[in-house]
């Protein structure tokens, strides 16, 4: 695909040292901002236990349905209200983040690690190998992600290994193409030549040469695709085939609030705002990071 | 994608390349037009309707929201309620029940039980399918036959269980018909209830699957349209003979006709009813029933339902098949709070399986009480001072008192961590007796204790999910099963309660109320104990 | 030359469409559930004989490869078998009946997705880093953040219960269901000069259909942006301008066409994941669509409706990227299909 030539290339190689770049990214405040966000999320799950004002399942039967507090009919006790068996809903969201966030970045490292792994291989020694991995991921990609989710997730029932391998199912395929996009282009280059006309072998070539230079886009695609995997997660959750009930997490609740949508309305709402609030963090840093390391994949 | 600066390509294929290439590309289209035909076929085809371009629109029918959807409306392929309900208004059945459950006659007239196994039904004369044929003993035979099985390469029928031991139909007249059981089988008008009548000569007709489609029937409403997942459209049949006549009003249906709306989230019914985009709602949860009631348009109507929710113990391997644990268990929980709590009072306590309405119930039965120390001792006694760990599985909707339940049971010391799946996983693994404490729920619409007792406690019975084998029970039911007199079988029935009481593979039993909200407008619409909606006996306040 | 491409790429669907049903098929037979279990459900006194017989009925009973070569034959003359979960109805039946729902869902979705990105990307770019850029920025990235089924969710409290402007279930008011010709209500309207049908429907399928574009419309507005950015800054557009062409026609005519070039990847991408956001807000909005009936159906281990589905969404997916393909081609002259 052709490209015109904008300032992103001179970007590129003035930035390219290590302090160059983290200097560039500290200057994109927003995406500091995010990033801190995100770091905050972690802290909050880490801390859940001492955060949260009450046990995330214990149900208190006298305040079944409590709005937040800003209603009459709130109490600071239950900051954002109680769901319709009377658990808190703020300590409910704060556990909801562990799982999440584990999940994401569960996911999110098997995906790279699979696919970059079977990229490298394929983009570096073609051959059969890469044409059965092309007729494989095409086959995959016409594939729905939920179909297959569904199908295990119904199988197994509720299952944590289970849900990360419906999650994990097509997720390698993108660092798959970027690893392996970037390794033929690698390969072809002077310094590749250079090493081999010096004798090194194949793994000191892959490991040491290529592999440094493929790093930056895929922690960029890492970064991103951990806002898909979460939000991924959140909707197997609210279909009912996600994380196990008796473990808090944002999606379950959402699906538990929606026979109260005409009444209990938060019950749904704050929920959603913290899977929004997550991804869309994940998202400015992981974009702040992709102006920073590669600009190449700008949209 | 591919897209590179390729070489000139040679002009042509080779022989072989050719035939190679064709062969693929014939299958791809094979398969490829295969699928799109299908899609595109969707467009063009109008829903199940009546010959002719009849409008689907019915003035003056009455909206009901359903709170399921109807998978097939051939009254004899399906053991969905909600299919029941609906299909129940298309065709009627030999035997019917009226609001309070008793059986009354509909389609046949009288009948008188010759010797033990043969059962006379006099058939009403001058009944007329929608399509105008007649009504005979020929339709009788044809329907129980299709049920039994009896009748070559058609689709086995789920619900012939649900018939019970018939062994074959015999047409002695035009409006006689002779049905033959296995053995002795006291209940035979009883089971008839679940089972409408086919007309004969329009199903060999039109086949089984336009009949799965487009049915007819001799009820009170005739099929209009059937969009599905959308709506079921029906009118009323001016010729209909009336009904049953032990149940009012007889003659036509007063309601010009009827549309099921399938709304599976009860959130969407209660809009839908508030918004009087329906005028039923059935199947109101409890915790929106005084919303219901506060309505200014709408009113709730309320039967005691026939299911039995209940919690199920593995009484075949640990832990529970120490029957001290059992106990501690039924010690532990009283439903009484939780049903107050959760179902806002809306259901009913029970000491056993069975519901009062129920032939045979035993009211002596003491009512559920919570005694934690007895409870906690009884754990210790059983070797667990600490507290025991288990899992409670149930389905997803009824996660909340499986978590409820829980929070009460951690109380005692039984620390249960609730797992939740799709009923029919549930099921299956209930059926193979693989898991330890489960929340489940069997209906009983028969209020027949034989239609739940045998199912889920003979030791061969096919959902006995707790393993539970007592040879005295056994012998018990077998004996119910063949007793032609009605007093025999209510007394074997009452000892095999005490016996369960005593083993107690199950405990916290309750039965849910059917809630139905009712828009203002309707009168004489009665909540029913079986989930039945007949519209026939329906009609609107003279205002409307 | 297009025509070897076309078929090229045609032949390329076929291992595709065979790996993909392969997998669903050894999914579904590998996974614990048995159908024949689920079709009898709640039943009581069930006998072994009963559930034999069913299983005969069905072909199950027969080795799994012969199961999945019959399927295979059955499928390329059209006939799917017999859906379980709908008591024995045949699968290309119960897929024809919900497919133009989930047809018209998605055709309107797209539309309000396409019409609302590319202006919204082009006048983006016109000014970088202006009001408008940073608030379409904004938006774009609330879009790829939010979760489909959350978002169904808001969308139905705000205006659906609160303000009761819009409905939150069902296709159409029964007063005004239009004469089925298509099945598409919207269409069928028009047809038959059916105002208060058109109307009825086109507020029944706003909310969902916005639920399913947001992402959409996010990712191609970017796109469109960013290209656009891209395409204006260069040589040849300076010169445009300078031989004193009107700037609707510099933007509309020249910069556009070359903008769209990527879009047009991007959009056939999006539309694939259109696909699967599709299963989860006709969950959400209980649309009666083929998304719900894939969700229903995997639940109750309904392995021929869940094979028709998967294999529906496959060949949409082929073929939206061979199209893509070809628009690609067409708007760039550059392109030599391979």
């Amino acid at each position: 695909m052709t490209r015109p030539v904008t300032e992103d290339d001179v970007l590129t190689t003035t930035a390219a040292t290590a302090p160059g770049m983290a200097r560039l990214l500290l200057g994109n405040r927003v995406a500091v901002a995010a990033g801190l966000v995100v770091i905050g999320f972690v802290a909050v799950g880490l801390l859940a236990p001492a955060l949260a004002p009450h046990a995330p399942n214990l149900q208190h039967p006298e305040a079944i349905r409590q709005p937040p507090f800003w209603y009459s009919a709130g109490s600071p006790q239950h900051l954002l209200g109680t769901d319709s068996l009377g658990r808190d809903l703020l300590s409910r969201m704060i556990y909801g983040a562990r799982i999440s966030l584990l999940l994401g970045v569960a996911v999110v490292l098997i995906t790279l690690v699979v696919g970059t792994a079977l990229g490298m291989a394929a983009g570096y020694f073609r051959g059969w190998f890469d044409a059965v991995m092309s007729r494989l991921v095409d086959t995959l990609l016409a594939f729905p992600f939920l179909i297959f989710a569904l199908a295990i997730m119904a199988a197994t029932g509720p299952n944590l290994v289970a849900l990360v391998a419906a999650l994990a199912f097509k997720g390698w395929v993108d660092f798959y193409r970027v690893a392996r996009g970037d390794v033929l282009a690698a390969r072809e280059a002077d310094y590749v030549t250079a090493a081999r006309g010096l004798g090194a072998t194949t793994s000191h070539i892959l490991f040491r040469e290529i592999f440094p230079n493929i790093v930056p886009p895929l922690i960029v695609l890492a970064t991103l695709r951990m806002a898909t995997i979460i939000i991924a997660e959140a909707s197997l959750s609210f279909l009912g085939i996600g994380v196990p009930p008796s473990i808090p997490a944002w999606g379950t609740m959402v699906a538990d609030g929606r026979a109260d949508i005409a009444g209990a309305w938060w019950i749904a709402t704050f929920p959603g705002l913290a899977i929004l609030l997550l991804v869309l963090c994940v998202n400015l840093f992981g974009e702040g990071l992709r102006d920073v390391l590669d600009p190449r994949m700008r949209t | 994608m591919k897209r590179q600066q390729s070489p000139p390509h040679r002009s042509g294929l080779t022989r072989r390349e050719f035939l190679q290439e064709g062969a693929r590309a014939l299958a791809v289209a094979g398969l490829g037009s295969g699928v799109l035909s299908t899609l595109v076929s969707g467009c063009g085809r109008p829903p199940a309707a009546r010959q002719g371009l009849r409008p689907e629109l019915v003035r003056g029918a009455l909206p009901v929201g359903l709170d399921a959807d109807v998978q097939t409306l051939d009254p004899a392929m399906h053991r969905s309620r909600t299919v029941e309900a609906v299909v129940r208004n298309i065709c009627d059945g030999l035997v019917a029940r009226d609001a309070e459950m008793r059986y009354v006659p509909q389609l046949a007239e009288s009948w008188e039980v010759e010797g033990d196994t043969r059962w006379v039904f006099t058939l009403r004369k001058g009944v007329t399918f929608h399509d105008g044929s007649p009504f005979t003993a020929d339709d009788v035979k044809f329907t129980l036959d299709r049920i039994i099985g009896a009748i070559p390469d058609l689709q086995p029928s789920p619900r012939k269980d649900l018939l019970g031991p018939v062994s074959g139909a015999e047409v002695i007249d035009e409006h006689t018909v002779a049905i033959t059981t296995e053995g002795p089988y006291p209940i035979l008008h009883k089971k008839l209830v679940f089972q409408e009548v086919c007309p004969k000569r329009y199903f060999e007709e039109v086949g089984p699957d336009e009949f799965a489609r487009n049915p007819i029937g001799t009820g009170p409403f005739r099929l209009v349209a059937w969009v599905p997942g959308e709506r079921i459209v029906m009118e009323r049949y001016e010729d209909y003979y009336g009904g049953s006549p032990d149940i009012p009003p007889v003659g036509p249906a007063p309601l010009a006709g009827v549309i099921f709306r399938p709304l599976e989230e009860a959130a969407t019914r209660l809009v839908s009813l508030e918004a009087q985009e329906i005028d039923v709602m059935v199947n109101v949860p409890p915790d929106q029933a005084e919303r219901v009631e506060g309505l200014p348009s709408a009113h709730l109507s309320v039967a005691q339902g026939t299911r039995t929710h209940f919690l199920g113990l593995n009484c075949a391997r640990k832990p529970f098949s120490d029957p001290r644990l059992r106990e501690a268990l039924r010690c532990a929980i009283d439903p009484r709070p939780i049903i107050e709590q959760f179902l806002l009072g809306r259901a009913q306590a029970l000491p056993g399986i069975l519901v009062p309405m129920a032939f045979g119930y035993d009211d002596s039965l003491p009512p559920p009480k919570q005694d934690l120390p007895r409870a906690k001792a009884l754990l210790k006694e059983a070797g667990y001072p600490d507290g025991l760990d288990v899992t409670l599985d149930c389905e997803a909707t009824d996660k909340r008192i499986a978590e409820a339940i829980a929070g009460v049971m951690a109380q005692a010391g039984v620390r249960a961590e609730v797992r939740v799946w799709k009923k029919d996983n549930l099921l299956n693994q209930l059926r193979r007796r693989e898991r330890d404490l489960f929340l489940t729920s069997w209906g009983n619409s028969s209020l027949d204790p034989s239609g739940i007792l045998p199912v889920l406690f003979r030791s061969d019975g096919y959902s006995n999910f707790f393993g539970y084998a007592d040879p005295e029970v056994d012998r018990l039911l077998a004996e119910a099963d063949g007793a032609m007199d009605p007093d025999v079988r209510a007394h074997k029935y009452i000892q095999v309660q005490r016996a369960l009481h005593r083993d107690i593979p199950t405990c916290f039993h309750f039965a849910q109320q059917e809630l139905y909200g009712v828009s203002d407008r309707i009168q004489s619409f009665q909540a029913r104990p079986d989930g039945m909606l007949p519209m026939h006996d329906v009609s609107l306040t003279t205002a409307s | 030359m297009q025509g070897r491409f076309v078929a090229h790429r045609l032949l390329q669907l076929l291992p595709v469409l065979i790996g993909v049903s392969f997998i669903v098929f050894l999914t579904m037979h590998l996974t614990p559930g048995d159908p024949i279990e689920h079709m009898l459900g709640q039943a009581g006194r069930i006998t072994q004989q009963q559930i034999d017989d069913l299983r005969a009925h069905y072909g199950l009973d027969r080795p799994f490869l012969l199961q999945y070569g019959l399927f295979l034959r059955n499928a390329a003359v059209g006939d799917f078998g017999s859906s379980y979960s709908h008591q024995g109805r045949a699968v290309s039946q119960i897929i024809a009946e919900r497919s133009p729902a989930t047809l018209e869902l998605t055709l309107f979705a797209f539309a309000i997705a396409i019409l609302f990105a590319v202006p919204a990307g082009v006048l983006a770019s016109l000014r970088p880093q202006g009001r408008l850029d940073r608030s379409a920025t904004v938006a774009a990235l609330l879009g790829i953040s939010m979760p489909g089924f959350w978002l169904g969710i808001m969308l139905m409290i705000l205006f659906g219960l609160r303000l009761h402007w819009l409905p939150i279930s069902g296709r159409i008011d029964l007063a005004v269901v239009p004469q089925y010709i298509t099945g598409l209500y919207t269409l069928d309207s028009l047809l038959t000069a059916n105002w208060p049908g058109f109307w009825s429907a086109l507020r029944h399928l706003l909310l969902p259909a916005l639920a399913m574009a947001a992402p959409m419309a996010a990712m191609v507005m970017r796109m469109v942006r960013s290209s656009m950015i891209g395409v204006l800054g260069q040589d040849y557009i300076q010169f445009a301008r300078a031989k004193g062409l009107p700037e609707i026609s510099v933007v509309g005519k020249h910069a556009l066409r070359n903008a769209l070039i990527p879009t047009v990847n991007i959009v056939a991408l999006q539309t694939g994941l259109l696909l699967s956001g599709n299963m989860i807000i006709e969950t959400v909005f209980q649309y009666p669509g083929l998304g719900k009936l894939a969700v229903d159906a995997i639940g109750a281990a309904d392995y021929p409706l869940v094979q028709a589905v998967v294999l529906i969404y496959a060949v949409s997916y082929v073929l939206l990227n061979l199209g893509a393909d070809l628009i690609h081609a067409a708007l760039d002259p550059r392109v030599r299909l391979a």
